[in-house]
């Protein structure tokens, strides 16, 4: 049984669509439980991935076409996975750029990592409009979402500290995990706002989201 | 020996003799303190050829720079092409969120583009030859674009990435066509009176592609544009984001004259990596130039220097709230340089 997860992390290393969804039909065909196919397949490939990555050995192509094979191969999954009432994801994650920036390469990192990284990621895109994250939040499924959201410049920055005072003003603060990056927003921000983190790059966010989204001790439910 | 600032910049940059290093931001220069001076206000500062050189020009009176930058975004190329913009406002730069060209029949409408109309573009055009009018041979005027790659990203999106490993059809047209509206774009504002360009190509980087992608995907178009400008005698400078100090000496393949690097840069490594452009570089625009103090960026201006940035300027693009008497700092330190 082995050999079927191996053949899956390779595919999923490899960049090789095709191949990553055949070997998770024929895993499936065999009785493996999706749960076990995704932990012990396709996330190991996208783990091994994002190492290479912050190693410098595969680079944003590479990684973006590795996420596609997983999430190809995710969608036979997640219809059994549902029916198992089990769920694979990490969690729940809106990525945005906060508002009109040219450098929205890094927040694109930070949702690839974290989907990578067993997130369920929603691509907000740039120029997210604080009424739209709000919005968002309501619309998402589950009772805990983390918000990955990018500023590069200052006045963006400040749009930041507009949005958590919407998030209480709706009252949804329950209900997300705020974690804010970006080159002008530091440790000093992010208390002053009141937001629940931020991370110096997108390896370092992985970390800190699987913190303050409790992955670790929540685990994932069967 | 005393030279103008025109002269000063060419001999920087072309490695010969000189006196000391130029005061020039090769990067966004506009700031809210520079409008409020001027008078010229984003967003219609970077629509209208009058305002764009009234900004541009604020670099030179307000600051101290020895040159005058057009424009303030990287956006109107883009623009040109049909892709939508979210609108800049006083603060902020407008941004592309719709994009033309997912597969070879859109290049194909698109690249029988032409100059001379009223798009932005032709009107930054038109700001140079402005300044040109002003500044004749005094100051020199600097002209700024996106690159082939992050131009060809732009009209294509996110997949672009994607694109460059499966073979994708559009990746060879596409790539080749923004190349050529770049060359040709970048000849109309040396003829308009720009004597140096300068290439942002913002993901075109190392950091992100590694040395094949960015060996197959950004260097022979580097290359190409850099040809172009050396056969009208014009200088260039490319600047890519991020970390890129694994990658200069593949920049330094395009054959322009100098690399602009990223803050994030270990400015020593690429002073060393690069063997025929100059590195030029890299205060961090926003620890050091916005929230920083005077005493402190001139310090750091030393560093780098000692380091090996043989023109010290911004790593990036100027925020738009950085306090003049930073810039200032940066422009004393430059006037009172010795080569």
């Amino acid at each position: 049984m082995s050999e079927i997860f191996k053949e899956i992390t390779d595919a999923v290393m490899t960049q090789n669509i095709s191949g990553a969804v055949e070997k998770t039909k024929e895993a499936l065909a065999s009785g493996i439980p999706a749960l076990e196919i995704v932990q012990k397949g396709l996330s190991e490939g996208m783990k091994i991935v994002g190492d290479k990555f912050e190693a410098g050995e595969l680079f944003l192509p590479q990684i973006m076409m590795s996420a596609k094979a997983m999430n190809n191969a995710m969608e036979l999954l997640n219809p059994e996975l549902a029916k198992g009432g089990a769920s694979a994801s990490a969690g729940y994650c809106l990525s945005f750029v906060q508002s009109g920036d040219i450098h929205d390469i890094g927040n694109r990192l930070v949702a690839t990592m974290l989907g990578a990284n067993g997130f369920t990621v929603k691509v907000l895109g740039v120029d997210v409009d604080n009424e739209v994250v709000i919005e968002e939040i309501k619309k998402a499924p589950g009772d805990k979402v983390l918000l990955a959201g990018s500023a590069l410049m200052t006045t963006s920055m400040l749009g930041q500290k507009d949005l958590m005072i919407l998030i209480n003003e709706e009252g949804v603060r329950g209900k997300v995990k705020c974690m804010f990056g970006g080159a002008p927003v530091s440790k000093a921000w992010i208390e002053e706002i009141g937001a629940d983190g931020t991370a110096e790059n997108a390896a370092e966010a992985v970390i800190v989201a699987r913190k303050i989204m409790d992955v670790e001790t929540s685990k994932v439910k069967v | 020996m005393s030279y103008t600032p025109k002269e000063r910049l060419y001999r920087s940059l072309r490695k010969m003799d000189v006196d000391r290093m130029p005061a020039v931001c090769f990067t966004q220069t506009a700031t809210v303190e520079q409008m409020e001076a001027c008078g010229a206000f984003w967003p219609q500062a970077n629509e209208e050829p009058e305002l764009i050189a009234k900004l541009a020009e604020a670099g030179h009176t307000v600051v101290g720079y020895e040159a005058v930058r057009v424009p303030f975004d990287i956006t109107a190329e883009a623009e040109f092409f049909g892709c939508k913009l979210k609108a800049g406002t006083r603060e902020q730069q407008p941004s592309v969120i719709g994009h033309v060209a997912a597969m070879p029949e859109d290049v194909d409408k698109l690249k029988n583009f032409s100059f001379g109309g009223t798009t932005r573009v032709d009107r930054i055009i038109e700001s140079v030859k402005i300044l040109k009018a002003k500044y004749g041979d005094e100051i020199p005027i600097i002209g700024s674009m996106i690159g082939p790659f992050s131009l060809a990203q732009h009209l294509n999106g996110d997949d672009w990435f994607m694109g460059l490993m499966t073979d994708d059809p559009v990746v060879q047209p596409l790539i080749d066509m923004t190349t050529d509206f770049c060359i040709r774009y970048a000849q109309e504002m040396v003829k308009a009176g720009a004597s140096c360009i300068v290439i942002i190509d913002p993901t075109a980087s190392y950091e992100l592609l590694g040395d094949d992608f960015y060996s197959k995907f950004a260097i022979p178009y580097h290359q190409k544009i850099a040809a172009a400008m050396r056969a009208m005698d014009a200088l260039t400078v490319l600047h890519i984001c991020g970390d890129t100090t694994k990658g200069i000496h593949l920049m330094d393949q395009a054959g322009i004259d100098a690399i602009s690097v990223d803050q994030k840069v270990n400015i020593q490594k690429a002073a060393e990596a690069s063997k025929t452009a100059i590195i030029i570089g890299n205060l961090d625009p926003v620890q050091l130039m916005w929230k920083g103090t005077p005493d402190a960026i001139k310090a750091e201006c030393a560093n780098v220097f000692e380091k090996g940035s043989k023109i010290v300027t911004l790593g990036c693009g100027t925020v738009s709230a950085t306090p003049t008497e930073n810039l200032k700092a940066f422009a004393e330190y430059a006037k009172a340089s010795k080569y």
